[in-house]
């Protein structure tokens, strides 16, 4: 027989049993053509493009997951940083942008859209500055739409003018929506990537082609399966497993985003090789560190195993296709993943914990709930921080908190679907206040300025 | 201000170089008559978008079109034989499927699924099978060249016999277990 029997069983198994899924095809549409002085245009512009280019990403999407047996959780937009597109316009014009997208991602069945975000890691244009402060009211007044800033990057240093704001908008998101679920969809980047096709960090880079298909994978439950059956071996066998699972998980993302994109007649961008867990029991980046030996996730060897992962998940990604980019890591929500929050709520785990692996992995303090009278000059300071790791080491990071009105230590918030629930964190007690006033820029790093 | 018939005519003529194509000659000459107009009373904000939109009754306009892009001439195009494994997974869907069935043994399964793969024309190229105690698989490799229906109907049609036999059925194209195990 041409495959042996194993192999078969082993595709069967992974696609039906162990959660293997393609996480999410972004169809990438640069909207760098639809700016306009006046804003009925600019709207109608922006509206006919998406309409258009994307009038049959869902469809074409769900028939291949069809023919193929393989599950695609979500279809995604992702446009040009909305603060590129409408520079020059006013914040209520930018909550009128965000409205017809979201009409527009509704009519086109999309699950979320991204790209309502500004580049502000050197400094803030007018239209940077309207945009960050409509995010609360844009994604407050709708549904899908998702909403990124790049506060800070290696080359530039870190804007601490846009920290200090993003605090204040945070928390201003986190009153305007219930339970804070609209702080969900924005999150804060250093060195944000261009072709990232998860939410909610989407957006078309200024650098990408007219339209472009990128698709992120996912399969925690089938790295978890693959570490359970290879039993007693040392670490080093370990990461051979893992890299072995990449491999063929990376395969199956590569081969579905190409059959979508030759099928809508769209350039192919990438694959992103995150692991990205569910609140699906099995489906857990926790639960595959737990299982290497640890006894709750957050212990100490924590950072280590988390290393050793997210390194053999690259190396067999990229043996498996040449076209990898994205986030491409391990992700580490805590409200999306069931053995984090179990973490959590057994206290194995902190947000000092949470920073110290966001070093090794994918992105950062992801899907964190803290209290709602954390002062805003904290979440500045918590972004800071993270910030420094990603500039430092020339990596992606990430802050999406949300500080539930009303909710302390202890308790938590109900979202439900892939955001799960979120356990509330503790954050420190003392003070940032002073420094995160100070603002300015801290200039990039020795490590930056490599020509 | 007053304008002469000729810089009416020029006028019109780029008002039907930028918006002829989607216009009744009858609204494109209401068009430039709105054009002229807001030009003898000097209202310099008015575009010829604008003024397509108050005579087609749309509320706005596109300001561009979004045709998609011109392919270069023969001589000046770039080679883009993309070769290898990403030409054979983009240009075409395998003509093979896998077929699978676990569950009890019992009489006549393998007849069933055969059975049903001979009324769709489908023609088994390979074909293995164990029993371990009761637990009963089997795993085919299908050629569907021959089978007029398209593959979510013809696998429906395969997994119909589920029921019948009380067994797991599994029906996939070929190319997912080419890319997972092949390098």
């Amino acid at each position: 027989m041409s495959y042996k029997q194993e192999e078969i069983i082993e595709t069967i198994h992974m696609t039906q049993v162990e959660h293997l899924d393609i996480r999410t095809v972004t169809f990438g549409i640069s909207l760098r053509d639809c700016s306009d002085r006046d804003p009925k245009h600019l709207l109608a512009n922006i509206r006919e493009k998406i309409m258009t280019r994307a009038a049959n990403h869902v469809k074409t999407v769900e028939q291949v997951s069809a023919e193929f047996g393989i599950p695609i959780a979500n279809k995604r937009l992702a446009v040009t940083p909305i603060a590129i597109v409408a520079d020059g316009h006013d914040k209520a014009t930018f909550i009128e942008v965000a409205r017809t997208l979201d009409s527009c991602a509704e009519e086109l069945g999309i699950d979320y859209l991204g790209g309502y975000s500004a580049l502000v890691q050197k400094g803030m244009t007018n239209g940077d500055r309207n945009l960050i402060d409509s995010i609360p009211d844009a994604i407050a007044c709708t549904k899908r739409v998702c909403s990124s800033v790049n506060v800070a990057s290696t080359r530039a240093g870190i804007n601490m003018d846009a920290i200090a704001r993003m605090g204040y908008i945070i928390k201003e998101l986190a009153e305007k929506t219930p339970q804070a679920i609209g702080c969900c969809k924005l999150v804060v980047f250093a060195n944000c990537v261009e072709d990232n096709p998860f939410i909610a960090g989407a957006f078309h880079g200024i650098s990408e082609p007219e339209t472009v298909i990128n698709v992120g994978i996912s399969g925690p439950g089938v790295v978890l399966n693959a570490i359970k059956q290879a039993g007693q071996c040392d670490v080093g066998a370990l990461a051979e497993t893992i890299k072995r699972t990449a491999f063929k998980v990376t395969r199956m993302g590569e081969m579905v985003g190409r059959k979508v994109s030759q099928r809508l007649g769209v350039e192919f961008g990438i694959v992103d090789l995150s692991l990205a867990p569910t609140p699906a029991e099995g489906d857990s980046v926790a639960d595959i560190i737990e299982a290497m030996g640890l006894e709750r996730c957050g212990c100490h060897g924590t950072t280590a195993a988390l290393m050793m992962l997210n390194d053999a998940v690259k190396k067999g990604g990229l043996m498996a296709s040449s076209f990898v980019g994205g986030l491409s890591g391990a992700f580490i929500p805590v409200s999306e993943d069931a053995g984090m929050i179990r973490a959590v709520e057994a206290g194995a785990i902190t947000i000092e914990k949470l920073e110290a692996m966001s070093a090794v992995c994918s992105v950062g303090l992801d899907m964190v709930a803290i209290p709602g009278d954390t002062p805003a000059e904290t979440i500045s300071a918590i972004i800071a921080d993270e910030c420094a790791i990603g500039v430092v080491n020339h990596k992606t990071t990430a802050v999406r908190f949300i500080p539930v009105p009303g909710k302390m230590v202890g308790q938590s918030a109900e979202y439900g679907g892939l955001l799960g629930t979120a356990p509330i964190m503790a954050v420190s007690k003392f003070s940032s206040s002073n420094f995160i006033r100070r603002g300015g820029r801290i200039p990039a790093p020795a490590s930056g300025i490599n020509n | 201000m007053s304008m002469s018939e000729y810089e009416i005519g020029r006028i019109a003529e780029i008002v039907a170089g930028k918006v002829g194509a989607q216009l009744s000659p009858k609204d494109l000459r209401r068009v430039v008559d709105t054009v002229v107009d807001s030009l003898k009373n000097q209202q310099g904000n008015l575009t010829i978008t604008g003024a397509t939109c108050e005579v087609s009754g749309r509320e706005t306009e596109p300001a561009h079109t979004y045709s998609n892009p011109q392919p270069l001439p023969p001589d000046q195009a770039l080679l883009r034989e993309k070769g290898g494994l990403y030409q054979q997974i983009e240009a075409t869907d395998s003509l093979r499927i896998i077929v699978a069935a676990f569950g009890k043994n019992r009489p006549g399964v393998v007849a069933a699924i055969t059975a049903e793969l001979a009324q769709l024309n489908c023609s088994i190229e390979d074909m293995s099978q164990t029993l371990m105690q009761d637990f009963f698989s089997l795993i085919m490799v299908v050629d569907i060249r021959q089978c007029a229906m398209d593959f979510t109907a013809l696998r429906d049609r395969i997994q119909s016999t589920e029921a019948q036999l009380g067994m797991k059925v599994y029906v996939m194209r070929e190319d997912i277990f080419r890319y997972m195990h092949r390098i």
